[in-house]
């Protein structure tokens, strides 16, 4: 095989990979070398055959409700998951034959639903507030809360904290008027924002939705159902955008109609 | 006296606050729609929204529900990079609106909302699709193949070299045509001292007064009613250079409007292509012409694309024959390549203005470097 060989076929081997494009090789159609040499014309041919054929595949398609199915089957296990945890970590640690100490089981199982309160919190305050949240402020309050409990326990006689302060010695006619108060003001808000005012349609921007944090859990559908026709312009603008080519999508944007016109300005001069 | 009951004061007070819920929502949401949907052609109201929504199949929702998913997880980068080019996307679909033809734009309004914002993005796509492609072609062509070449990011760079490159063009250009305009030279420093964005805004208000200066001086093209062009002349400017471009293929002597050169007052000169080339440009331009896409408009979005790529190429093919670039045995090796290697290959050989031989379907050993066709040339 002579260099401009290795040369044209280093070429074609640049070109191919990635989204069969069978365009991309029409500019190889043009090399010198294959004037000279049928061996790179007929690897040519082949692979221009080969991207043809790739290219008229149609791409695979997911089956619809897959996703709904994927979800399910998850929340199935992890329900499974949570019914049988309470024997299987005992039985994981009676498999070692280590001597084990007391109450070892218990205190793993705490550290794991702390630090699942811990993500929580961040996950929620990040939610809630939009604003920039220490990455360890739940951790932070947990232990302050902990500390606090911990100093009431053992001197009784310390002042009251704000925690304590809330067990006031209410009668049972005065919470429930409480209770009712608020679960109406709640239904209120909730019908506000819910379903049926403009926040039913959250006049969150796509740029808000885009930088809002995720929730630990997973998306309700009708809430996202909301999501999507609040945002259904610019979602459809998307997919138009998506159907564009690699270039076509940096051209459009860094470039519009002005570049056009001062192109045609400059040929316009070049050509006068 | 008898007391009030607990749970009937809880069910008065929930009804309450719920007709007091609903009359603000009823009064917010109506209030929204107004002031959200303050152009028929271009926005969609809320209410319209939720009933396109509402009609698309459960693959289709559920499509869309994985695209919100897909887009709230995407790097800040690429989320910015996605906004702005569906902003732009948008502003071509505005543009595109103000540039349709009364008769068409007639048409896309008495059309229902989710069809007539449907036909619209697709207009826009196909227009920024061929402007991209048209900007391509006009630049050098060593900088189009560095293009063309480059990795993601390295395109990315050189795109915005380009830019700045384009946006120092502005002033040398507004100068090469000032003494044509009429402009001082302190008018021309004060537009040159405008920050980038409102200096590209006023090259485009200097575009089109040297067009409606130039059909001012030479009447309007042969089959123009004065009324079109009236209205024409009052879009702003990047709607006026987008009606030009398009109404360029109906009238191709408008195209000396957009780049008059001196000397060529005297008649509308005939543009650079031969017609036998025009024909073949103007075949591949029919997804481009919004009447051919609105009479399609009863037909579902895909379908739609596939009626338009099948006119097109057909036209093509015709075009190509009757011209002469191809024989019959050529045609045959056309029919059977993919639409995208069909329209890559005509779309290289219009590039070229006709010098490059339009089939690459023959295989590579039987290529040759002739020309399309003896004696067509730019």
């Amino acid at each position: 095989m002579s260099t401009s060989c290795m040369e044209f076929r280093q070429q074609l081997e640049a070109l191919l990979g990635g989204r069969p494009d069978p365009e991309r090789l029409t500019v190889l159609g043009w090399h010198e070398h294959l004037l000279s040499c049928g061996a790179c014309r007929e690897i040519l041919e082949q692979e221009e055959a080969l991207e043809l054929l790739l290219a008229s595949l149609p791409d695979p398609q997911l089956p619809p409700d897959l996703s709904r199915r994927l979800v399910r089957r998850l929340r199935q296990v992890e329900s499974e998951a949570s019914d049988a945890k309470g024997g299987a970590l005992e039985s994981l640690l009676a498999l070692d034959e280590v001597a084990i100490p007391t109450g070892l089981a218990d205190r793993v199982r705490e550290g794991v639903a702390q630090a699942r309160l811990e993500d929580r919190l961040d996950a929620l305050l990040e939610r809630a507030l939009r604003v920039e949240v220490p990455q360890d402020l739940g951790q932070r309050v947990l232990a302050g809360l902990e500390g606090e409990r911990g100093q009431d326990l053992l001197s009784p006689t310390a002042p009251p904290s704000r925690a304590r302060g809330r067990i006031l010695p209410l009668n049972r006619g005065v919470l429930l008027k409480l209770a009712a108060a608020i679960l109406v003001v709640a239904s209120g808000v909730a019908l506000w924002r819910g379903t049926l005012g403009p926040g039913g349609e959250s006049s969150e921007t796509p740029s808000d939705l885009l930088v809002q944090g995720q929730g630990d859990g997973l998306p309700q559908m009708a809430s996202l159902d909301e999501e999507v026709i609040e945002n259904l312009s610019e979602l459809l603008y998307w997919e138009s955008i998506e159907s564009l080519g690699p270039i076509e999508r940096d051209l459009l944007s860094q470039l519009d109609l002005t570049d056009e016109a001062l192109l045609d300005s400059a040929l316009e001069a070049e050509g006068s | 006296m008898s007391k009030p009951r607990p749970m009937s004061r809880l069910l008065s007070a929930a009804v309450f606050a719920s007709c007091f819920s609903l009359a603000i929502a009823a009064w917010a949401g109506s209030d929204q729609d107004a002031v959200r949907n303050p152009d028929q052609g271009t926005t969609a109201s809320k209410a319209d929204l939720r009933k396109r929504f509402e009609s698309l199949s459960e693959e289709q929702k559920q499509a869309l529900r994985q695209r919100l998913e897909r887009l709230k997880k995407l790097p800040a980068q690429e989320r910015q990079d996605l906004r702005t080019q569906a902003g732009q996307l948008e502003d071509m679909g505005r543009r595109v609106y103000g540039s349709l033809a009364d008769r068409d734009r007639e048409r896309l309004d008495g059309l229902s909302a989710d069809k007539r914002q449907d036909l619209l993005r697709e207009m826009a796509l196909a227009e920024v699709r061929d402007m991209g492609h048209r900007i391509l072609r006009k630049l050098p062509q060593e900088e189009r193949e560095r293009l063309e070449a480059a990795e993601p990011q390295e395109r990315q760079r050189l795109l915005l070299e380009l830019r700045h490159q384009m946006d120092r063009r502005i002033g040398q250009t507004i100068e090469r045509m000032a003494p044509e305009l009429g402009f001082s030279a302190e008018q021309v420093k004060n537009l040159n001292d405008l920050p980038s964005n409102e200096r590209r805004a006023k090259f485009l208000h200097v575009v089109k007064r040297r067009c409606t200066q130039y059909v001012d001086r030479k009447g309007l093209p042969e089959g123009m009613q004065a009324k079109r062009w009236e209205r024409i002349q009052q879009l702003p400017p990047d709607e006026f250079y987008l009606a030009l471009l398009n109404l360029r293929r109906e009238f191709p002597g408008l195209a000396r409007a957009m780049n008059p050169k001196p000397g060529s007052d005297s008649e509308w000169s005939a543009p650079r292509l031969s017609p036998e080339l025009q024909r073949v440009r103007r075949a591949m331009e029919a997804h481009l012409d919004p009447t051919e896409r609105l009479e399609l408009a009863e037909k579902g979005g895909v379908e739609r694309e596939r009626e338009l790529k099948v006119r097109r190429r057909k036209r093509a093919m015709a075009a190509l024959h009757k011209g002469g670039y191809v024989t019959g045995a050529d045609l045959k090796r056309l029919e059977i390549l993919p639409d995208e290697a069909f329209f890559a290959l005509v779309r290289r050989f219009l590039d070229s203005g006709g010098k490059q031989a339009p089939i690459d379907a023959r295989p590579p050993k039987e290529r040759t470097r002739g020309p399309g066709r003896p004696g067509d040339r730019r």
